[in-house]
C-alpha cells in the first residue's frame, strides 16, 4: 500500500502525470482513503491556477500595473 | 522614439525605444526568478533587448512585444543557466536527508498531525490580488536555489523536463526531487502565510 509521503512524491514530481495505468489505480486508491491526501491534490491542482496568475502579474508591462 | 542610425527613412519604424521602456522592469522580474545575482539578471535583460536591434523592423511591428521579448528572454536566460550550472551536484548531496519531508510526514510516511493539509476555500477573486501576489513572491523566494531553479524552468519558462535536466546538468531522479520539493514548500509556504484559518 502507498504510503503519504510516497503520494504526495508522485504527485508533486510529476511522475503520476507519466505513470502506467495501474500506478495510477493505487495513487487512486489512496486518495480515497486519506483525506488528508484528497485535500492537497485539491490545493496542487489550485497552484496550478495560482502560478498561471503570478506568472501574469509579473510579467505585465509596467504602464498596465499602474491604476487608471 | 529613437530611431537606430541604420534604418533608411522608407523602412518601418520598430518600436525598440517603447519596447525597452515598458518592458525592461518586468522582463527583470521574471530573469530574477531563475537568475541571481540582480546583476546577472540585469545582463540576461540587456542581451535580450540588444538582440530585438538586429530584427527586421517590419517584423516588430507586427509582433506582439510580450510574447516576442519573454521568448528571446527566456532563450537569453536557458543560455546562461546552462553554462553555470551544467555540472551540478545532485540533489541529495546538496540537501542530504529532506528536512521538509521530515517535517510533513513521520517514520511511517502519514501526515504529522497539525501540518496534515485541509482544503483551501478562499474565493477565487480574492487571489487575484496584490497582497496574495506579494505571499506568492515571499514563498517563491523562501525556496531552495536548486529546486527553485527547476520548478521555475518547468512552470515560468514553459521548458520540458529532458530540457531542464540537460541545461542543468540533472539526472532525471534529481529533478523530481527538486520539482516535489518545490511544490510541497509552496504549498506549505502558502497555507501558513494566507490560506490558514479559511480552511475546512
Amino acid at each position: 500500500m502507498m504510503t503519504c509521503k510516497e503520494y504526495v512524491f508522485k504527485l508533486t514530481s510529476g511522475q503520476l502525470e507519466e505513470a502506467d495505468r495501474l500506478e495510477r489505480f493505487w495513487a487512486g486508491q489512496h486518495r480515497l482513503m486519506c483525506r488528508h491526501c484528497r485535500a492537497f491534490t485539491r490545493n496542487d491542482q489550485r497552484l496550478d491556477g495560482i502560478l498561471a496568475g503570478y506568472k501574469d502579474q509579473i510579467t505585465r508591462a509596467d504602464d498596465q500595473a499602474k491604476p487608471d | 522614439m529613437t530611431t537606430p542610425p541604420h534604418a533608411t527613412p522608407s523602412a518601418p519604424t520598430a518600436p525598440w525605444a517603447q519596447w525597452a521602456r515598458d518592458w525592461r522592469a518586468p522582463m527583470l522580474r521574471f530573469a530574477q526568478l531563475h537568475i541571481q545575482p540582480r546583476e546577472e539578471a540585469e545582463d540576461a535583460v540587456q542581451d535580450a533587448l540588444t538582440a530585438l536591434l538586429s530584427t527586421d523592423p517590419a517584423v516588430l511591428v507586427q509582433a506582439d512585444p510580450k510574447r516576442y521579448l519573454f521568448g528571446i528572454l527566456k532563450h537569453k536566460i536557458t543560455d546562461r543557466l546552462r553554462r553555470k550550472y551544467r555540472t551540478e551536484m545532485s540533489y541529495n548531496d546538496a540537501f542530504g536527508d529532506d528536512e521538509l519531508d521530515n517535517t510533513l510526514f513521520n517514520a511511517r510516511g502519514h501526515w504529522v498531525d497539525g501540518v496534515a493539509p485541509a482544503t483551501w476555500t478562499t474565493p477565487e477573486e480574492q487571489l487575484h490580488s496584490d497582497q496574495f501576489f506579494a505571499v506568492v513572491d515571499l514563498c517563491m523566494q523562501k525556496l531552495p536555489p536548486k529546486p527553485a531553479r527547476v520548478f521555475s524552468m518547468k512552470e515560468f519558462l514553459d521548458c520540458e523536463t529532458d530540457e531542464i535536466c540537460t541545461t542543468l546538468g540533472l539526472s532525471k531522479p534529481d529533478y523530481w526531487q527538486c520539482m516535489s520539493r518545490a511544490r510541497k514548500q509552496i504549498q506549505l509556504c502558502l497555507h501558513q502565510n494566507w490560506f490558514e484559518g479559511a480552511t475546512t
